[in-house]
């Protein structure tokens, strides 16, 4: 994304063709979906009580991201200082400059709180440092991970074929006849329940019955 | 208090351009504050759409405050134009599409804010489409129907 944009078009156009492309299906698109139980009220109040720290551990493409957004926004929202990191692609450290990230978005008087999104990629080494780090500094540490990683337990994301049937309505909005629900629950089953890839095979599905 | 809301025109009623023409438009806030709007920002842009990664860059860009002592009636019709560049343009491919639009994103008292845009299409670039894989020939060599691939995406 070009960095000398002004901050309003940073985002992308509503203008949408397919509703399975990947500015209506990444995190903050689509509402997470909560499963019973708490929700995001419920689940800010229990991060706050652990000290803003915690895991949410869920399977590939089962809403840990989008469910990591919605804290992110309700954390800045109630004054936390938030800086987020996206780890992509076997990342196995934090990016060099993360520290001077967090510092630059310092305030003095509100609580500072990291959200690491992949945050098993890291290797054990990073996974250690960037934890004492939080400790000695009394930053938050929110994490998403596919496995426990030793972080207080938040929230654990599944993912069944109701969802995925609620969620394509959500996207497809109107009525939408070419989408019918024995493709959704196909096409869930081939990629067993991993809804990012659900999305991903809609997307060409839609593009092909155009 | 009804919730207020951007209204873009672009002149000549059309929504087709060439590169190098010039588009024009203009705009008003539907708003019963007017005094509550802070900043208009009015942006000429392009975004891809796809399943990776999207891009977007702005072609035009101006900003018209409330906040230097000087009030604008933001009711009122405000005018903007710029001449439209040789690329990139529109596109509705499969795997990537290009969009052009005009937004302009209205700024409140109080952190608040809203957006409006209307989409234009820039040039003439044919809409791609899948290519089906063709129909098995008979007695073709089965080791290399497995070799071809089932479909192709053209962009």
């Amino acid at each position: 994304m070009p960095e000398h944009l002004p901050y309003s078009d940073q985002q992308p156009s509503a203008t949408s063709t397919n509703p399975f492309s990947t500015r209506c299906t990444r995190p903050g698109a689509i509402p997470f979906h909560f499963a019973p139980g708490p929700k995001e009220t419920q689940l800010f109040d229990r991060l706050w009580d652990m000290g803003l720290w915690g895991q949410i551990v869920g399977p590939h493409g089962s809403g840990k991201s989008t469910l990591l957004y919605m804290l992110a926004e309700k954390a800045s929202s109630n004054g936390i200082c938030l800086v987020q990191f996206d780890l992509h692609d076997q990342q196995r450290s934090m990016p060099r400059t993360w520290r001077e990230s967090v510092w630059d978005s310092f305030e003095v008087g509100r609580a500072t709180m990291l959200a690491v999104d992949g945050y098993e990629q890291l290797t054990a080494f990073a996974q250690w440092r960037l934890k004492r780090t939080c400790r000695q500094r009394q930053w938050g540490l929110l994490v998403t991970t596919h496995h426990d990683v030793g972080l207080p337990h938040l929230y654990r994301t599944l993912t069944h074929i109701d969802l995925a049937h609620e969620l394509v309505n959500f996207l497809l909005q109107k009525k939408e006849s070419r989408i019918q629900p024995n493709l959704i629950a196909e096409t869930f089953r081939r990629h067993e329940g991993n809804l990012r890839n659900v999305f991903s095979d809609l997307y060409d599905q839609y593009e092909k019955l155009r | 208090m009804k919730e207020p809301t951007v209204q873009i025109r672009l002149i000549g009623d059309t929504d087709r351009y060439h590169a190098g023409d010039v588009l024009s438009g203009e705009f008003f806030v539907d708003t019963d504050d007017p005094e509550s709007i802070r900043v208009v920002e009015i942006s000429v842009l392009w975004c891809t759409e796809g399943k990776g990664e999207e891009d977007l860059d702005v072609h035009f860009f101006e900003r018209i405050g409330n906040d230097n002592g000087q009030f604008v009636d933001m009711r009122q019709s405000q005018p903007f134009s710029t001449t439209l560049p040789t690329s990139p343009l529109s596109y509705d491919g499969v795997i990537v599409k290009i969009h052009w639009c005009v937004r302009i994103r209205v700024f409140l008292n109080r952190g608040r804010d809203f957006s409006g845009e209307q989409s234009f299409w820039l040039g003439q670039v044919p809409r791609g489409q899948v290519i089906e894989k063709q129909a098995s020939i008979e007695g073709e060599d089965d080791s290399q129907l497995d070799a071809k691939p089932t479909a192709s995406h053209v962009d």
